[in-house]
């Protein structure tokens, strides 16, 4: 049987069903919501429409509630349609005489918002997970932040008290020599000294040469600073014949032959490479075998390197540049890998050299994050590779280099 | 500071070249070399840029008959007035603008020669350790600033 009236159309379902749960009357808006043909369920049983765990519940509680109390409101309940969907409603229903009347208003969206909030609830879960992961990450970056800016105000009270010494380097040391080197030249400008007097102008003489010779050394390397020049890309086989130029014109007497391959361009601080380069030719130069014509080699390659130097257990790896710079001359013994490139340590205290050359160069290739170390070398000569990063993003970003 | 009773010619001639120059010891070899370049009685000494500042206030009177030097010799340090800082004072008075101004100091340093030329230096020498390369570059100075550089 049908609904007569209003209620068939009305926006809810609406069902009659007996004692026994058999369905005498379905509305139109209740069989369209669960794609049943007209008076199709009429004379079914109601457990027809319902999911099987809505069928326990209607035999558990809903139907004594309904019996019991002669009504029942907002049961939260779910109907099954004809092609076995969930259509989760929300049923009121009471008694008329021996038969019960409901109504049925789908739910559907409630169970979305519901689902939306469960969602909602799940992220929020997750996020307080990860966020305990973030806090946890934010507090070792915060203490390495701190480590970071202790070092940074420590470096930069070095670099001050650096600053002082080159100044002292550049003036105040050298005035007194500069007069002591004055008034001996004017003693030995003055007539009538003896031979023995003579001598001993000549030694101050001497003595005062080698040290205005450390003093502009020193004052070379303590000038050599990162923060004077700016990161550019340089033409690494332009400069590196240009420091063999200049090396050979320090050197007129020397017969040398110079084998290079072209280098890449890099990102770095031009002046600083090719000083750099200058220092390393200068020292085969200056260390070659007096029966052997010199030879200068330069290898280059493209390597990966890391770029994290200082911490252990961090890897980024990136291009590097490789040089390998060798010489046919007498060369350096192992054991005086790392003391080469210390200040003021010559090998040998008659050298011709001020010990402040290597030191310079390795200072340059720091000044770059790159690394200089001394090749062994079987037959003879002196080896140095050089490992120098190919770009500088990390120094060009806002804050700078840390 | 100059005396009235110099006659005329010789008033003129006693300041033409100004020595700024706080050391005794560079006074002494500076003075050895001037008058072995036959720059004997041409020069004045000045110990530092504070007394340097009110001698040329001085020429600034008018009426003082007293005329500007043809040709300063500038050390960069010394005491309560460097010499930076009296090159930037002199060049601020117009009379003084194109007065030649020789920085003769110790320092090489790259930034005090640029700060130099940027304050208005005209030429920047390095103290010489011989007394004869002080001796020539007396000789040199006289002859191009004072015979062919014009001012005027």
């Amino acid at each position: 049987m049908g609904v007569e009236g209003p209620l068939n159309t009305a926006p809810c379902g609406f069902l009659v069903f007996t004692n026994d749960g058999r369905i005498v009357e379905a509305n139109d808006t209740l069989l369209q919501l669960l794609g049943y043909p007209a008076k199709e369920l009429i004379g079914k049983k109601i457990e027809s429409i319902l999911t099987v765990a809505s069928a326990i519940f209607y035999q558990t509680h809903f139907f004594p509630l309904l019996a019991l109390n002669g009504n029942a409101e907002e049961i939260f309940i779910t109907l099954l349609s004809k092609e076995k969907h969930d259509v989760p409603m929300l049923a009121y229903a009471n008694r008329r005489e021996d038969t019960y009347q409901c109504i049925f208003v789908p739910v559907r969206q409630r169970q979305k918002y519901e689902e939306e909030i469960l969602a909602a609830r799940r992220a929020a879960e997750e996020a307080v997970q990860s966020n305990q992961e973030l806090i946890v990450a934010s507090k070792q970056l915060k203490a390495q932040s701190e480590e970071l800016d202790r070092r940074r105000v420590i470096s930069e009270q070095k670099s001050r008290e650096l600053l002082q010494v080159t100044d002292i380097l550049f003036h105040d040391l050298r005035e007194p020599l500069r007069k002591i080197e004055s008034f001996t030249n004017l003693l030995s400008e003055l007539k009538g000294s003896k031979e023995q007097d003579r001598m001993c102008v000549v030694k101050i003489d001497a003595a005062c040469r080698r040290m205005s010779q450390l003093l502009r050394a020193l004052q070379e390397f303590v000038s050599v600073e990162a923060a004077d020049d700016r990161i550019e890309s340089v033409h690494m086989t332009g400069i590196s014949n240009d420091a063999y130029r200049a090396a050979c014109a320090m050197h007129p007497d020397v017969s040398a032959r110079f084998h290079a391959e072209p280098i890449p361009v890099i990102e770095g601080y031009s002046r600083q490479l090719q000083l750099m380069f200058l220092h390393v030719f200068d020292n085969a130069f200056k260390f070659r075998r007096v029966d052997t014509e010199l030879v200068v080699r330069i290898t280059a390659t493209v390597v990966q390197e890391n770029r994290f130097r200082g911490s252990k257990e961090r890897y980024h790896y990136v291009d590097f540049l490789q040089l390998l710079v060798e010489d046919n001359g007498i060369g350096i013994p192992l054991e005086y890998s790392e003391s080469v490139f210390q200040l003021l340590r010559k090998l040998d205290i008659n050298d011709p050299g001020t010990g402040c050359g290597l030191a310079i160069c390795r200072k340059i290739v720091e000044n770059h994050f790159g690394s200089i170390t001394l090749i062994p070398k079987g037959h003879g000569g002196a080896g140095f590779k050089i490992l120098l990063p190919m770009k500088h993003d990390h120094l060009n970003s806002p804050q700078g280099a840390l | 500071m100059i005396s009235a009773n110099v006659p005329t010619e010789e008033r003129e001639m006693a300041g033409e070249i100004v020595f700024i120059e706080d050391d005794p010891d560079d006074v002494f070899l500076i003075e050895r070399a001037c008058k072995n370049a036959g720059l004997g009685e041409l020069k004045q000494f000045l110990p530092n840029g504070k007394e340097a500042v009110d001698y040329f206030s001085q020429l600034l009177v008018e009426g003082a008959g007293l005329s500007a030097p043809k040709l300063i010799f500038l050390d960069l340090n010394m005491p309560l007035m460097g010499g930076l800082e009296f090159l930037g004072w002199l060049r601020q008075r117009p009379v003084f603008q194109s007065i030649p101004v020789v920085v003769l100091t110790t320092s090489e340093n790259p930034k005090d020669i640029a700060a130099a030329y940027r304050s208005g230096a005209n030429a920047y020498i390095v103290k010489p350790t011989l007394g004869s390369e002080l001796t020539q570059i007396m000789v040199s100075a006289r002859q191009f600033w004072l015979n062919y550089n014009r001012t005027e």
